[in-house]
């Protein structure tokens, strides 16, 4: 038996020599479904990602510990819809059309560029969409810092960080009409026009002797409008954002 | 006798190649099942923010921080009345890394009051706490890890690990025949097996691939796996294998895997956090997790841990100093250790329930999602021990036997639908049926805001001071019957003005409005607020007929406290893979479903349920300085009592009632108002806004007819208005003069008709200051 043993032990080493060593980190393992970077770029060239009633991808990167991406996830990511962040408890719809979010630049955002090409009337909410913020009330540090954080994030196009940095200062600061305005804007950005108008209405809401803010509410409200192929509201709520 | 080599050879060259396959698919593959963990909301800290010293202790707690003299380690603070000094934890977030802070926070006057970096800089503007872990969903092996990273281990982990374990470690080649020598030569010396020369990559095959049987074949094929391990892999990822997969402890049918999770579970602090002779405590558990278990056998693993300490002084990774001290220290075993901190069932089961919609029950239970919810603790906790302090005493005060009523509970932010906390019953451990999500109760009066939201929407038609008729009422039903609804106390209180009917809850003046509203108007408006369910719209809708459970209940009134803006009640924030990435979010979304205007004015009169109507209880419950809103329900043969309301920050439902449905002989302001009440006592809260939105006025009004109240006029009350719709004639208020002479609708016929309502109405008051 130790004869045998000593006799296979260089063998079994030259055997491993057989197979060839590992190049690199060993590859993702897929379950179904993907992530990643190029998910949302392949969301880049439609209107808001449509809902699906598939359950979200989960992948395993096994052998990777906690904060380290692997090399291959980009590639291996495959596109894969959010179904809507549907409600509530009792699983109802959502407002608006937010689906649920996967991070990234530009996830589900249709460029504006290609937005105005679906909707000719699109043009001018295009122009509108990039007006310079209503000026910046003054906050509790706290919710400042989030905001500033935010806007860096939303001129960065990284509209779902910002938009999750400008929901935790809502968290700290709800009656804040300001914050509404920057998450309506980020939305509207991202292209859920419907959400930006809902998100714009209750900034003016809680508005009070801000005749900016409440302006570019309604230039948020009127490119909703417009989106939405309603061009008389979007013709009023014009009229209200010239201060009319 | 060549050839008879060669084939051995072959053969034993295509069973390497077969066992190489077999370490690969494994090593490569997915390794671990990986259960999900759930947490609670981050803690947030910043100047300013409400907070209270005890409840800022009570998170320390939850979090399991170490109170020391000297904070100098994460997960330790040191505190001195209001004053805190926390060495937090970092923690990777959806938005990324939450870095260590060491700070110095001064609590006063309810709130943060200071907030700085003990290590001088600047001072922060806000640093989030790490996240209680409320659960974790097992893989059905029930093998429970931690993963840890190799560059995580603590440097002194992997020195003592490979000074008992496998000396020889980053030299040999998979086995160590250097070792195996010393084991046989100290085990003959002893008489006995006390040492094994089993190297850490033999250990490892052993547990990741082999049967645990001890034949010498099993032992060849130890060796020659080991060998072909070490061969393709690096020590590091061989160590960092080892370190996961480590069987060290057994917690019923949890089976306790790795240092990151061991830590956790013996000593209730992450592993970078451990002392010497913890971490030689968990070394030393390796030769036998069940015969060393410290809470089992703690002089067993006492000894077991010097002899390590001894071991690792020998070979110089600590001075003779450090092991003197270790070794005089006790074993600081905590109990619970790495488990859930407390246990929220019913909360849990809203997440399940949320995550079922997204998630295959597989992925949650392998694949080491962490998700974030929204559950604050601190509210959680004051919740469940509002219910379990007052249920016994209505029961008392009832006449009832012990665990005769149940409720139900939940809490939730206005402004962005995150549930706060959910309470299923009135054993929060118990984690059968769910009161809050699945009970479904008629809903009585709490239905009436939706009643008054709709008349206040027609501002040229409602105002809160116009008069209603609470008068008696008899319809025929589509049943053939008729309907002749009375009022709670029996009595008919003839005109009122509009917002003292709801303060009161009169049943008659709601009927005779929505009657002239419409049901299908109401019915339409509790839909837009949130109810997801058919409504029948009857007229006993008007009365709160529909049956709902107190989360769909909390849904709308979640709508009211948000200034008519709906957004779905969620559980869950964000969701991050194993490795710390961003997977999912839910976002925050909103829906304008009401008039704010028209929502402020509802408000303000379920402020006047709490100033002058039902539920003044809580003028005498709550601090002065904390407005609230709500509505009390109470249903026939008061079988349930509710109570529906918000604060600036929080919205909260209560019910109280019985499960076989008999009469729980409590009104909404008797039974679930005094849980509302204990719970918004003992929780942060903002008060109502007191701004006043554009487009509305405060009028000075006579109630008894909505006009303009002249400067003299003792009755007069200030109720807010449509800006637009401000009565124009000034009232007599009681007296004889005519009208001012102010231009406006309604001429001398107007007059003679407010004087008849006038009188009905001094009747009304006398007789209803008189019950």
């Amino acid at each position: 038996m130790k004869r045998l043993f000593l006799i296979g032990l260089p063998l079994v080493a030259m055997a491993a020599c057989t197979t060839a060593p590992r190049i690199g980190p060993p590859a993702p393992i897929e379950t179904r479904g993907g992530w990643g970077p190029g998910a949302a770029a392949n969301a880049g060239g439609a209107a808001p990602p449509q809902p699906q009633a598939q359950t979200p991808g989960v992948q395993v990167y096994p052998y990777h510990a906690p904060g380290t991406a692997p090399p291959g996830a980009s590639q291996a990511s495959a596109a894969a819809q959010a179904p809507p962040g549907q409600g509530s408890l009792a699983g109802g719809g959502a407002p608006g059309e937010l689906p649920m979010e996967r991070p990234g630049n530009q996830a589900g955002v249709p460029p504006l560029a290609q937005q105005s090409e679906q909707t000719p009337s699109a043009r001018q909410p295009q122009t509108l969409a990039y007006a310079p913020p209503p000026k910046r009330p003054v906050l509790p540090p706290a919710a400042d810092a989030l905001l500033q954080d935010a806007e860096r994030q939303r001129q960065m196009r990284d509209y779902v960080g910002a938009a999750a940095t400008l929901e935790r200062a809502l968290r700290i600061e709800p009656q804040q009409a300001y914050l509404w305005n920057r998450l309506a804007q980020v939305r509207l950005q991202q292209g859920y026009s419907a959400q930006a108008a809902n998100l714009a209405a209750r900034s003016n809401s809680l508005a009070r002797d801000e005749p900016g803010l409440k302006q570019d509410n309604w230039r948020i409200i009127a490119a909703a409008r417009r989106a939405a192929g309603d061009a008389a509201g979007a013709a009023a709520a014009e009229q209200k954002a010239s201060g009319g | 006798m060549l050839l008879l080599f060669v084939s051995a050879g072959l053969a034993g060259g295509l069973y390497a190649v077969y066992l190489d396959g077999k370490i690969r698919a494994k090593f490569e593959g997915k390794r671990w099942a990986l259960p999900a963990r759930v947490y609670a909301r981050p803690l947030e800290l910043y100047a300013g923010r409400p907070l209270t010293a005890a409840s800022l202790q009570e998170d320390l707690d939850l979090l399991r921080y170490r109170k020391v003299s000297d904070p100098r380690y994460a997960g330790t603070y040191a505190r001195s009345g209001g004053r805190f000094f926390v060495h937090t934890r970092a923690f990777r977030f959806w938005d990324g890394p939450e870095s260590e802070h060491v700070l110095d926070i001064e609590v006063a006057n309810g709130q943060i009051s200071v907030l700085k970096n003990a290590t001088g800089g600047g001072a922060p503007a806000l640093v989030r706490l790490d996240p209680v872990l409320i659960a974790s969903i097992y893989p059905a092996d029930n093998e429970d890890r931690v993963l840890v990273r190799r560059k995580d281990l603590p440097d002194l982990l992997v020195k003592t690990l490979l000074a008992v374990e496998d000396r020889g470690f980053y030299h040999h080649y998979g086995i160590d025949p250097v070792a195996i020598l010393r084991a046989l030569w100290a085990d003959l010396r002893a008489g006995a097996v006390v040492e094994g020369g089993s190297t850490l990559t033999q250990q490892l095959v052993k547990n990741f691939y082999l049967s645990q049987a001890r034949t010498i074949k099993r032992k060849l094929e130890e060796a020659v796996m080991a060998i072909l391990l070490d061969r393709r892999y690096s020590k590091d990822e061989i160590l960092d294998a080892y370190a996961n997969e480590i069987f060290l402890g057994q917690d019923g049918k949890r089976a306790i895997h790795g240092f990151g999770l061991a830590s956790l579970f013996y000593f209730n602090r992450p592993l970078n956090e451990l002392t010497i002779p913890e971490t030689a405590l968990l070394v030393g558990l390796i030769k036998g997790p069940s015969y060393y278990d410290p809470r089992r056998h703690p002089k067993r693993a006492l000894a077991r841990r010097n002899l390590v300490i001894d071991t690792i002084e020998q070979q110089g990774v600590i001075t003779p100093e450090q092991a003197r001290k270790a070794k005089a220290a006790p074993l600081g075993v905590s109990d619970k250790g790495g488990r859930p901190a407390g246990s929220y069932p019913a909360f849990l089961q809203l997440v399940r329930r949320q995550l079922q919609r997204d998630y295959r029950e597989e992925d949650l239970r392998t694949e080491g999602l962490r998700i974030f919810t929204t559950l604050d603790p601190l509210v959680q906790a004051a919740a469940e021990r509002a219910v379990s302090a007052r249920l016994p005493e209505l029961e008392r005060a009832r006449r009832f036997k012990a665990g005769t009523l149940e409720t139900a509970a939940i809490v939730a932010s206005p402004s962005e639908g995150e549930v706060l906390a959910v309470v299923g019953g009135r054993d929060p451990n118990y984690a059968g049926f769910n009161r809050a999500l699945d009970a479904v109760r008629s809903i009585g009066s709490l239905v009436k805001p939706a009643v008054y939201l709709t008349a206040l929407s027609m501002p040229q038609k409602y105002s809160l001071v116009t008069t209603l008729s609470d008068t008696p009422v008899s319809i025929r039903a589509g049943n053939g019957k008729l309907w002749q609804p009375e009022n709670y106390s029996r009595k008919v209180h003839g005109p009122v003005p509009l917002y003292l009917a709801l303060a009161h809850s009169f049943n008659l003046a709601t009927v005779h409005l929505g009657l002239s509203l419409g049901v299908d108007r109401v019915a339409n408006t509790l839909a837009r607020l949130g109810v997801e369910r058919p409504i029948d719209a009857v007229p006993s809708l008007l009365l709160g007929s529909i049956s709902l459970t107190p989360a769909d209940v909390a849904q709308v009134y979640q709508t009211l406290a948000n200034g008519g803006f709906r957004a779905p009640l969620r559980a869950i924030r964000d969701v991050l893979d194993a490795s710390g990435r961003p997977l999912n979010r839910y976002p925050l979304a909103v829906q304008q479903v009401a008039d704010a205007n028209a929502v402020y004015l509802t408000t303000w009169a379920m402020q006047q349920v709490v100033k002058q109507g039902t539920a003044t209880y809580l003028l005498r419950r709550l601090p002065a300085s904390l407005t609230v809103a709500g509505k009390t329900g109470t249903t026939n043969d008061l079988r349930d009592s509710w109570f529906a309301g918000f604060s600036g920050d929080k919205v909260a439902v209560v019910w109280v009632g019985r499960d076989d449905n008999k009469s729980a002989r409590l009104t909404g302001a008797s039974g679930a108002l005094h849980v509302w009440a204990d719970i918004m006592a003992n929780i942060e809260n903002r008060p109502l806004p007191d701004l006043v939105p554009d487009g509305i006025t405060d009028v000075r009004v006579d109630p008894s007819d909505g006009l303009l109240a002249a400067a003299g006029c003792g009755r007069a009350v200030t109720v807010p208005f449509e800006s637009a719709d401000v009565p124009t004639r000034t009232s007599t208020c009681g007296g004889v003069q005519p009208a001012s002479p102010k231009p406006g609708k309604g001429g001398p016929t107007a007059v003679a008709q407010e004087k008849s309502l006038r009188s009905v109405f001094g009747e009304f008051m006398r007789g209803f200051l008189g019950n």
